[in-house]
């Protein structure tokens, strides 16, 4: 065991999924051809100064203030925070500073069975800077560098969480349920590997018993949750060894290498630390309304922890079923959906987690893509039930619906997969098997009872699986012991 | 208006600008071919029955404001070659009602200050080689520059003119203003250029008053506050304050009651204003990088690219102002300095407005010296105290005016008005006027 | 309260902006200077006082969430200093 206790403090940028800019109405569609999606304003031109805020940018950044429990501010303003670098149009990058969006939240997860509550310091929207580009090898060897401002002005919410997260496990989870919140509330598809989520940790350490914090470091550059995984974990070793060894940690930023597996100082002598932040006099500010906050509040949907919750209570799913189906409010949707036309929550769960998630991924589409309505997989379960179809014959029931859309009733009648469940048919089939297998038959009588498995096969196989099997074991037994 | 062609007048304009040009230098960029094929297109469109309002006359822009395809080099080598690729919102108004852009006139660099040889426009103005002009005034420069030059000039309430297309350096303080030898003209114009833009949130929503026809109206009397200790003014000189105190008793006759008011902290604009705007130039100049326009110079890395470009393509008289407005905006300083300049522009405000509830018109002289070499002296330092009576009304947000005291031997300090809209200012210009010419 | 030379060094480091020895000598004495007229106004107890950050008290804009139209690439570098085919070119970005 360490003699450390790990700190950790998230800091998360996500995009927005507006159409258009924070402050302008340049497109943000991903994948345009470099500096076409500017303007005199997202340039930062001179005398093209004026910024008008974005109300679809500002709804969002409410709603997921309000999705991570935070109080919200009543006014909207943005303050200047002032510095130069290439890819930041006008010297300084409008945030909200002094009056973040929502401060005071949390978020919660499960670890170890149970939960969890992270604290949320503050949530504020602010613009996405440019895209710089690197010619050569990397930034160090590149001999110059290219920048794209596409990106610049794009909205972005940076969420900052209390340095309550003690391991890399937690930061992982912390952010997949972050994800997964802002995924439900539909602000933003939170791609960690195409940048629409990016995460930043500040890690440190203390030793055990102490309530100190010790010098931390920024880790940056850690792109997919892996990553943020792998980073924290390789940055936790680092320090402890330093710290074994009695050294002190640097306070730096320091980027973690994917490829070497290691996090690497990066340090600049003109790295600023005062940012002169002071309002920005040509936003003018926006009185936020009780009643729109109330009505955002309103249409937030049921979030997933509140939705695991009720899965596992109301139709007593275990929590791994739960988890898996409220993965994506989608996902949710259609288990609930379904669950409206069948009484079977758990058979339900199965078949959703199992086939259908199978099914969706073969085909590399989403739930909402899927032609198998929830009350047709309902009615496909129902006929199971009824013992009409064999749960084999089912998934290529399922698979026939996924591609057509059919209703199960019709494609069992269409191919004549109904279920062979009369005796007298079954019996002169079992005959007929008897007399070709004599050498099953004299294991099955010689006590080799397992023998019986081939001989119910060799039906199956003649019934092109239609056979109800326990009937065709149950003729089988009768014919072999006479 | 007196000339029947179009064509006509533009070569007297074209004329005119070329004298005044060769006499003091006046302008940065001046085209007489495009005078012509303007001055050809709006008798075109007024032969197809178009209006325009404005036809007939000319005006000249201080070069910090944008015109599209048109050299804007804000008077920086920062900018020696910046082709903006719009026309700022007010200078589209103005074509779009007949008036002729003459060309692009001399300004202090980035509207910073202002002396009296780099004030193109108002010297353009005061020759009568155009009607009117625009410039930017920040914290009383359009004001100042007409005093110095014996014209009138207004600096309507902020936002009142749209800012798209200026190109400021204190986005708090900056309204695009007009200098004018007649006051009527002032307000033609206004009535042209101003009103809301949906694109500038900042610029004034509601009805534009039709300043012309209003010239005539107002009240019988005026009531005047002078801050009582006008004359105690850093930097003010024998002749304002002897030249001041006589208008003063003049100004009685002519049914403007004077009262001697005292004021606690107006004393205190020029130098929160000299903060504020520092603090504002240090962030509002920091497009100027060189990397998507402007001037930039070799370097090894990125970093000292920015040093490089922005020490060389900048003046020292701007840069000493930059650097202030980066310490006293640094932590140390930023509460004791431009949190406290911010809170006192509170107060200052609130006393304006308190006045301005009991009197028509705070009233003062627009310079503390009558001289323009006074003036051109203490222009490269930050000490300047030029803006000692005209900074206040740019952190209120309040509109002012200047007109000059005229047929006078020597130069005269304009006569300076704050006041609660510009239709109030120009009532009592336009009756000033009248009484002095 | 004086300012010292290295506030002032750091400063112009913060706007990217190299004085001489000169003009960093007379813009120190001038710094100090206005401090020292500033005194009373430094000193003043503004404490209850809410400070105004904006020219205007006008507020409350929004604009809805609609495409407009951008500059064309060559718009956008029309003024670059270097640009390299669809890009703006900067020098290296590391500082050695």
């Amino acid at each position: 065991m360490s003699e450390f206790e790990t700190i950790i403090g998230l800091e998360v940028h996500v995009e927005l999924l507006t159409k258009t800019k924070l402050f302008c109405s340049c497109s943000t569609a991903f994948g345009a051809e470099p500096n076409t999606q500017v303007c005199p304003i997202c340039l930062g031109l001179p005398g093209e100064i004026i910024p008008v805020l974005n109300r679809k940018a500002l709804e969002y950044a409410i709603k997921a203030a309000l999705a991570l429990n935070c109080d919200i501010t009543d006014v909207i303003d943005f303050d200047r925070k002032n510095y130069f670098y290439a890819d930041l149009p006008k010297g300084y990058q409008r945030s909200q500073f002094f009056n973040p969006m929502g401060t005071n939240g949390y978020v919660e997860i499960e670890v170890g069975g149970s939960t969890k509550r992270i604290g949320i310091k503050q949530l504020h929207l602010e613009e996405d800077a440019g895209k710089l580009l690197h010619t050569g090898d990397d930034i160090i060897t590149s001999p110059f560098s290219l920048v794209d401002f596409n990106r610049a002005g794009v909205p972005l919410i940076e969420i900052v969480t209390e340095p309550d997260i003690r391991s890399a496990e937690e930061a992982r989870l912390f952010l997949q349920e972050l994800r997964n919140i802002l995924r439900y509330i539909a602000i933003s598809d939170c791609k960690l590997e195409e940048g629409s989520m990016r995460a930043d940790a500040n890690v440190s350490l203390r030793p055990l018993g102490s309530n100190k914090f010790g010098n931390k470091t920024e880790l940056k550059n850690m792109n997919s949750f892996r990553s943020v995984f792998n980073g924290i974990e390789y940055e936790v070793k680092r320090q402890s060894k330093i710290l074994r060894e009695g050294g002190e940690v640097l306070p730096e930023t320091r980027h973690w290498d994917e490829d070497k597996g290691v996090t690497k100082g990066m340090r600049s002598k003109f790295a600023s630390a005062d940012y002169r932040c002071f309002p920005d006099a040509n936003f003018l500010p926006y009185e936020l309304s009780t009643d729109w906050i109330e009505k955002l509040k309103d249409s937030l949907p049921e979030l997933p922890l509140a939705r695991r919750r009720r899965l596992m209570d109301e139709y007593g799913l275990p929590a791994y079923d739960a988890e898996v189906l409220t993965s994506s409010r989608e996902l949710a949707d259609y288990y609930d959906a379904t669950l409206r036309f069948s009484p079977a929550p758990k058979v339900v769960s199965n078949w959703v987690m199992g086939e259908i998630l199978r099914l969706l991924k073969a085909a590399e589409i989403e739930i909402t893509e899927c032609k198998i309505t929830p009350e047709n997989l309902a009615e496909l379960l129902r006929l199971i039930e009824k013992g009409e179809i064999s749960g084999k014959i089912a998934k290529e029931v399922l698979e026939e619906m996924s591609t057509t859309g059919e209703k199960a009733e019709s494609i069992v009648q269409r191919k004549g997969l109904a279920q062979i469940s009369d005796e007298d048919t079954l019996r002169k089939l079992a005959i007929e098997v008897i007399a070709a297998n004599p050498r099953s038959v004299e294991d099955y009588r010689s006590g080799k009872k397992k023998a019986i498995g081939f001989l119910v096969g060799q039906i199956m196989r003649k019934t092109k699986g239609k056979a109800n099997p326990q009937l065709v074991n149950k003729v089988l037994e009768e014919e072999l012991n006479k | 208006m007196a000339y029947e062609h179009l064509e006509e007048l533009g070569k007297v304009v074209v004329e005119r600008c070329r004298n005044i040009d060769k006499e003091s230098g006046v302008f940065v960029s001046f085209d007489a071919d495009l005078i012509a094929e303007d001055m050809k297109l709006f008798e075109e469109k007024l032969e197809q029955g178009e209006e325009l309002p404005l036809a007939g006359l000319s005006f000249v822009l201080a070069d910090n404001i944008s015109t599209a395809g048109i050299r804007t080099t804000c008077g920086s080598k920062m900018l020696a070659s910046y082709q903006p690729l719009f026309d700022a919102e007010a200078v589209s108004r103005l074509k779009d009602n007949g008036a002729l852009l003459a060309g692009k006139t001399t300004v202090d660099e980035f509207g910073f200050g202002v002396s009296s040889v780099k004030s193109g426009a108002a010297k353009a103005v005061s020759a009568g080689a155009v009607n009117f002009a625009l410039s930017v005034d920040t914290v009383g420069e359009l004001r100042q520059a007409a005093s110095i030059h014996g014209i009138a000039a207004i600096k309507p309430t902020y936002g009142r003119i749209p800012r798209k297309g200026v190109v400021g350096y204190a986005a708090s303080l900056e309204v695009l203003g007009i200098m004018a030898k007649k006051v009527t003209e002032l307000a033609v114009i206004l009535k042209y250029i101003a009103g809301h833009l949906p694109a500038d949130p900042t610029s004034l929503i509601g009805e534009v008053p039709d300043y012309p026809s209003l010239l005539e109206e107002g009240p019988a009397e005026f009531k005047i506050a002078v801050p009582a200790d006008w004359s105690e003014a850093r930097g003010i000189d024998e002749p304002t304050k002897k030249i001041f105190g006589t208008q003063l008793k003049l100004l009685d006759e002519y049914g403007f009651r004077i009262e001697l008011v005292p004021f606690s902290y107006f004393y205190h604009s020029f130098l929160v204003a000299q903060f504020i705007s520092a603090v504002e130039a240090f962030s509002d100049l920091a497009n100027y990088d060189g990397v998507r326009f402007g001037y930039r110079d070799g370097a090894k890395h990125l970093q000292e690219m920015f040093i490089n470009s922005r020490s060389k393509g900048m003046s020292n008289r701007l840069k000493r102002f930059l650097v202030f407005g980066a310490l006293v905006s640094s932590k140390k300083y930023f509460n004791r300095c431009y949190l406290q300049a911010q809170k006192m522009r509170t107060l200052i405000k609130e006393e304006l407005k308190t006045r301005l509830k009991k009197y028509d018109f705070i009233f003062t002289p627009t310079v503390p010296f009558t001289n323009a070499k006074t003036h051109d002296a203490y222009h490269d330092s930050l000490l300047n105290p030029a803006s000692y009576y005209t900074a206040a009304a740019n952190l209120a947000g309040l509109p002012a005016l200047t007109i000059p005291i005229a047929h006078s031997e020597v130069h005269m300090p304009g006569l300076h008005f704050i006041g609660s809209d510009e239709t109030g200012l120009l009532q009592a210009a336009l009756r000033l006027e009248k009484e002095y010419l | 309260m004086t300012i010292s030379k290295e506030e002032l060094r750091r400063a112009s480091v913060d706007a990217r902006l190299k004085l001489t020895v000169e003009e960093e000598e007379r813009l120190l004495t001038d710094v100090n200077k206005i401090i020292q007229q500033a005194k009373s106004l430094i000193n003043l107890d503004l404490q209850e006082v809410k400070p105004t950050f904006y020219g205007s008290e006008q507020k409350n804009f929004l604009r809805e969430d609609i495409e407009g139209i951008s500059l064309k690439n060559d718009e956008a570098l029309a003024n670059a200093p270097e640009s390299d085919q669809f890009y703006f070119r900067v020098p290296k970005i590391v500082e050695e």
